[in-house]
């Protein structure tokens, strides 16, 4: 019924190890269907409630490289902007008024700290906030994408305050079509 | 898994034949019942041996029964299995010896390939006729590891063996969640760069995107009648609790907290209400609000977070509560309303996940920076170690079927 396209998505049955007694791991790759389910739901559009609607996933474009943007940092379990980081938005929004061809994708992480699927709705939550000031700033809604890795993707893989308070951050990629 | 098994079974049950001071069902003590092995044939054969030796061992394994000698068995095994070629002819009997009658006795033909699943639904279905709670041998649980670095989904059998591996993305994934009948998973994935819902069927080897909505889509947790996945999006500019009809895709939203973020939906028993982690008052924190919507209510009061709430089928919630620093195991009974702390060792004990008997649970234990799985036997609070690679296991799901 679907073609198989791509070597890697060949089934495999690799035996990884034979540590268990008796028995191997094997090892397989699914096959990717066709996409489903996507891009048929409305997206809510109203922000009755002070939010606003995430726009439908667009195509990135060329990453934008002749300016970079500095981290927004973030107390521990918190999603609030801290007064002292909302200039690194502001300078975001500037550039992006300057240059009304350009989108963001705002990247929220967290320190490795607490549950994993908690994290990764609070690196949204991060995303989201920075989102939201840089909406208030005068930037349309559907130019900025958020996107969380929860505690995936330490910049620092050390432990210590130090290290976690580099993690928990919100990161800007900007792109150009 | 599919089992290939021309099976015979007769089973019969017994009356008469339950020890009186057997208590029944998850939270009292259970007497381990003493059973002897000793008149089972078992021959020489390799394959045959294997056999019994996997009964004994999950007979041991999972507090329902003690192996004992034959002088102070309540129950005695008895017939025998011979090998022909690759097949295998197996008649198992359990007696009670009291009564000298029957309590199980099961007819199999097969294939020797197939001899380690045979041992685990016979002692399934011992389990189930003598303490009428189904047992968790033949079970397996799912999980997220990380063998080089990059994670993928893993499988293993609730008794440590057959380990296997469902995916080679070597990208985040998230909480896998069983199809409650069906050989399917659901999880979140990075696989397309961003948290995205997968279902993967693992008998046919094929995965699907179920939601890739704008921000994230994560948390899924499959109703009890397999046609409603809870989920959390952020499509509307905050994470929230949705559930997604099953296959049509209808949403339904279920909370409305638009400056607080939710994480981790796990449906009750009855298919009723939701439990699910929420920051509304501070801090991650456990809610219950029903699957028609509504206001939530909280049920965790202790502890500085709370996460990862599994709702068993007795009806009794596990998660990890943070208590003076460390994730420990707190069991919480929305009736009685009472909790009770199950672990205190000074490491993180995270994602419990409720066997299908209600008694065991298996969880992620976290020294640092690396997990490994256990699983914890909720009576007598002894703990078996699951993953025995090295490697960084967690997110354990364990199967109802």
């Amino acid at each position: 019924m679907h073609t198989i396209t791509a070597p890697r998505f060949l089934l495999s049955i690799v035996l990884v190890s034979t540590l268990l007694v008796g028995f191997g791991c094997r090892s397989r790759q699914p096959i990717l269907d066709g996409e489903q389910g996507n891009g048929t739901d409305m997206v809510d559009s109203i922000s009755l409630d002070g939010t606003y609607a995430l726009a439908p996933r667009g195509e990135f474009g060329q990453p934008v490289t002749e300016v970079s943007f500095e981290n927004v940092q973030f107390s521990y379990d918190s999603f609030q902007i801290p007064p002292i980081e909302r200039a690194k938005i502001e300078a975001v929004a500037e550039f992006m008024l300057d240059n009304p061809e350009t989108t963001v994708l705002v990247d929220g992480h967290c320190d490795e700290r607490g549950s994993r699927e908690y994290n990764l709705s609070l690196g949204e939550h991060r995303a989201l906030s920075i989102r939201a000031v840089l909406i208030s700033l005068g930037v349309a809604g559907d130019r900025i994408q958020t996107r969380s890795f929860g505690s995936e993707q330490p910049l620092d893989p050390g432990t210590g305050e130090a290290a976690w308070r580099r993690n928990r951050r919100g990161e800007f990629s900007l792109f150009r079509p | 898994m599919i089992r290939f098994l021309i099976i015979i079974i007769c089973l019969f049950a017994c009356s008469s034949g339950f020890s009186a001071d057997i208590k029944i069902v998850g939270e009292g003590k259970t007497q381990a019942v003493p059973i002897s092995t000793q008149a089972f044939h078992a021959g020489a054969s390799e394959s045959a041996s294997l056999f019994l030796h996997i009964v004994r061992v999950n007979l041991d394994r999972w507090g329902w029964f003690r192996v004992s000698d034959a002088a102070s068995a309540s129950y005695a095994l008895q017939g025998g299995i011979t090998i022909s070629g690759s097949q295998f002819s197996v008649d198992a009997n359990v007696v009670n010896v009291r009564t000298g009658r029957s309590v199980i006795r099961q007819r199999l033909r097969g294939e020797t390939s197939e001899l380690r699943m045979v041992a685990l639904n016979f002692v399934d279905a011992l389990t189930e006729a003598i303490h009428e709670v189904p047992g968790v041998a033949s079970t397996r649980i799912a999980f997220v590891g990380a063998l080089h670095g990059g994670k993928d989904l893993f499988m293993v059998g609730a008794d440590g063996e057959a380990m296997m591996q469902l995916t080679q993305d070597a990208v985040p994934c998230f909480g896998p969640s069983w199809h409650p009948r069906q050989d399917v998973l659901y999880y979140t994935s990075f696989v397309r760069g961003f948290p995205d819902i997968y279902r993967l069927d693992i008998e046919r080897g094929r995965r699907s995107v179920v939601s890739r909505e704008s921000g994230i889509n994560a948390g899924t947790s499959v109703s009890p009648d397999g046609n409603r996945l809870a989920l959390i999006l952020s499509r509307s500019g905050n994470p929230e609790v949705y559930i997604r009809q099953q296959p049509k895709g209808e949403l339904t939203r279920v909370t409305h907290t638009a400056h607080f973020a939710e994480a981790s939906p796990d449906w009750s028993p009855d298919g009723r209400n939701l439990v699910f982690v929420s920051d509304m008052q501070g801090g991650p924190h456990l809610f219950v609000v029903s699957a028609d919507g509504g206001k939530p209510r909280r049920i965790s009061r202790s502890g500085s977070q709370n996460v990862s709430p599994d709702w068993g089928p007795d009806g009794r919630i596990i998660y990890s509560s943070r208590r003076y620093g460390r994730f420990q195991l707190v069991v919480y009974h929305p009736q009685t309303g009472e909790e009770k702390q199950l672990t205190t060792a000074p490491v993180d004990h995270e994602n419990p996940s409720w066997g299908r008997d209600g008694r065991h649970v298996v969880y992620a234990k976290r020294d640092g920076r690396i997990s490994s799985l256990y699983i914890m036997d909720t009576q007598t609070g002894t703990e078996i170690r699951l993953t025995t690679r090295a490697g960084d296991w967690y997110f354990p799901a364990w199967s109802l079927h």
